[in-house]
């Protein structure tokens, strides 16, 4: 009975559409356009927000199980602008707004999972999660292995990391390295109009508990996005950028930063590999090693902190396979152990951009093995 | 109403049956049941009472302590005997253990031992079924332990603004493990914290009929739409919060004040009335006892005849 209430999606639902993605090119805060370099991505010009409405939307419209909720998603402008006036479209019993009580919400969002629902559950900022924790950690997560493999919770939350304007310590925090360590929850972080629109559809089409973290920096882009409805695999990252000196793996925002940062390096006569992981969870480890070997040189570039972060984990992965092949001890650009600040002469010390890339990839290629 | 009354009794009987054989094999030489039992006796009346009232596509979600609430609700016994085992024909194929119980086909969600959590996804569960357009309800039993956590106050909330098929079924034992009631809230009246937000019923966990009976009553309610209830009934466990002991060994419990809950039983009670009225025999008993002793026995032989799980098996399931 319930089997049938997780049936796969139409088959149009699940085709990937396309081989490669639009090399996205971003200066934090311009809008900017993402087709200069890729041609062959056709669609309509929409900027990221744009696209995860275009997916929301679309899959409302393919189906009924799906809803969307969150607090404050029917305002005016909706959720970033993502939501806006879905519920005039769908109506507000399948896009509605709730009370803050992350707890218990994100409960009624896992109990509609488990009742045969495909929500989709969308906050502000990542940091509210922290009261979602229960949830998220001992029951979304663990549902279906402690049943034995017979009670799926096909979720989505959606929370927005910010940066800047003095958002401060509760207002900012990528909590992704603190997600990932826990089995049973996957992880997409997209960086590009096309891919949150695959991505996203794919979470929502997945069967367990997807956390679609995106990064506020990253929602100015502009870029085509095919109208038709299309997946994008999780576990698999995308190489942006062919090099041959050194790998830069980058998450999130920090994967637009490495693509600024791949420019300055190409003046420097240094050839720099650039790839957006695009999932955490499933991690493209392969992509990862693949690039390395050719490279011999890794750095990964973060959002996140460095104590126990994903940047740790995916080192040691490194070198647990390529350890006598790496020409330098992996690098990483991430956040110190210390808590976001407000003021912006602190804020600048606290983040990374491509210059921090740059100092580091530099280090980087100075290593001789 | 006759054959409900010996329904309930039966539904009684059996729990309190299961409750006993498995203290009883619990803690022999050979520890077969490699899992934290928390064991329902005393408080048979409310599982029985509640269930009583349900549709088999009715949902309910239990606790740790919901070998009740299971059986109860038509959950299958060798199944869970088997879950008991740890053996690969569990109920959750040995992933879950006594406090993870399932059999979605019979209406029993997965019982969660982190309290509390299970009340918010009832609520949800009976979002989905609102927006699924059926007409079945969602019950959680949880204790009054779990009614001092905030998420069980959203998530009544939740219910009633959105006037959501779910009935809060408050199972109120008086003790959080071993802590009493008066050292843990200023207010030792549950049901009087939710009041203003929904219609709130309290009664004697200990007398069946009146569970029953009331549950009757409010299960019309929700089932015609009017949104969430919230059901307190007062009852006392016979054993202690974990294992097979009868708990007058903390600082608290008193074997005086068990032996009065213990005068209070919910089946002896029952029982008393049926026989008064010529409803059952001794002779009925018996046949009644013997007839779920095999059913017991015959649980209990399917477990230990079944294979655990194959450590080959480690990482099936963490993704559906």
């Amino acid at each position: 009975m319930q089997k049938k209430a997780h049936a796969p999606m139409p088959v149009h639902y699940v085709k990937e559409c396309g081989a490669k993605v639009p090399w996205t090119r971003v200066d934090s805060g311009e809008m900017l356009d993402s087709d200069h370099i890729l041609k062959d991505i056709k669609g309509q010009k929409m900027t990221y927000t744009e696209a995860v409405r275009n997916a929301l939307a679309q899959a409302l419209r393919l189906d009924e199980k799906v809803f969307v909720m969150g607090q404050g998603i029917n305002d005016e402008v909706g959720m970033f602008g993502a939501t806006t006036g879905l519920y005039k479209e769908f109506g507000e019993d399948r896009v509605f707004d709730t009370p803050l009580a992350e707890t218990g919400v994100t409960g009624v969002a896992v109990g509609a999972a488990m009742g045969g629902m495909r929500p989709v559950y969308c906050h502000n900022r990542p940091d509210f999660l922290m009261l979602a924790m229960d949830q998220l950690v001992n029951h979304a997560s663990k549902y279906n292995y402690m049943s034995g493999g017979i009670c799926p919770i096909p979720l989505v939350i959606w929370a927005v990391t910010g940066q800047g304007w003095g958002s401060a310590a509760q207002h900012s925090q990528a909590l992704h390295g603190m997600f990932m360590h826990v089995p049973g929850i996957k992880i997409i972080m997209p960086t590009t109009p096309y891919d949150v629109k695959g991505l996203l559809l794919q979470a929502i089409a997945d069967n367990n508990p997807v956390l679609f973290l995106d990064h506020r920096r990253i929602h100015n882009q502009v870029g085509s996005v095919p109208e038709e409805m299309y997946t994008i695999p999780f576990g698999k990252g995308v190489v942006r950028k062919q090099g041959k000196d050194i790998t830069i793996l980058g998450i999130s925002s920090m994967a637009l930063e490495a693509l600024r940062a791949e420019e300055a390096l190409r003046s420097k006569g240094i050839d720099a590999e650039i790839l957006d992981l695009r999932t955490i969870k499933p991690l493209d480890i392969e992509m990862i090693i693949t690039s390395v070997k050719k490279t011999g040189r890794l750095l990964i570039a973060d959002t996140g902190w460095k104590t126990g972060g994903i940047s740790a984990e995916i080192s040691t992965l490194v070198y647990e396979r390529l350890y006598r092949e790496l020409k330098a001890p992996v690098a990483r650009v991430s956040l110190p152990d210390v808590p976001t600040p407000a003021a912006y002469t602190l804020e600048e010390a606290y983040y990374n951009n491509a210059a921090d890339i740059v100092r580091e990839a530099e280090k980087s290629m100075r290593s001789v093995s | 109403m006759e054959n409900m009354l010996l329904k309930l009794y039966y539904s009684m009987k059996r729990i309190r049956m299961v409750e006993n054989y498995i203290a009883d094999h619990y803690n022999g030489e050979v520890r077969e049941m490699r899992t934290p039992i928390h064991l329902c006796d005393g408080q048979e009346g409310i599982a029985a009472g509640v269930c009583g009232n349900l549709h088999r596509q009715d949902t309910v979600f239990g606790n740790h302590r919901s070998h009740g609430h299971y059986l109860a609700k038509g959950g299958d016994l060798k199944k869970m005997v088997a879950e008991l085992h740890n053996r690969e024909t569990g109920c959750c194929r040995g992933r879950g253990g006594s406090m993870h119980l399932i059999d979605r086909e019979n209406g029993v969600a997965l019982t969660s031992s982190i309290v509390a959590g299970n009340v918010s996804i009832a609520v949800g569960y009976a979002l989905a079924q609102k927006m699924k357009k059926t007409d079945t309800i969602s019950v959680v039993f949880f204790g009054d332990g779990a009614s001092e956590e905030g998420s069980v106050y959203e998530s009544i909330c939740y219910a009633k603004i959105n006037r959501l098929p779910v009935l809060f079924v408050c199972e109120n034992n008086l003790y959080s493990i071993s802590t009493p009631f008066c050292v843990r809230e200023p207010n030792a009246d549950i049901g009087s914290k939710f009041e203003t937000i929904l219609p709130v019923a309290s009664v004697d966990g200990n007398d069946v009929l009146t569970v029953y009976e009331k549950t009757r009553e409010i299960t019309e309610h929700i089932r015609n739409g009017e949104g969430p209830w919230f059901l307190e009934c007062k009852t006392y466990r016979y054993r202690n919060h974990h294992n097979t002991g009868n708990g007058v060994d903390n600082r608290f419990r008193t074997t005086e004040e068990l032996d009065l809950w213990k005068a209070k039983c919910p089946i002896m009670k029952l029982e008393r009335k049926l026989s008064a009225e010529g409803l059952l025999e001794n002779a009925e008993i018996e046949r009644i006892e013997d007839e779920i002793q095999k059913e017991i026995e015959a649980a209990f032989s399917y477990a230990k005849e079944s294979a655990c799980p194959d450590a080959g098996t480690l990482c099936e399931g963490v993704w559906s």
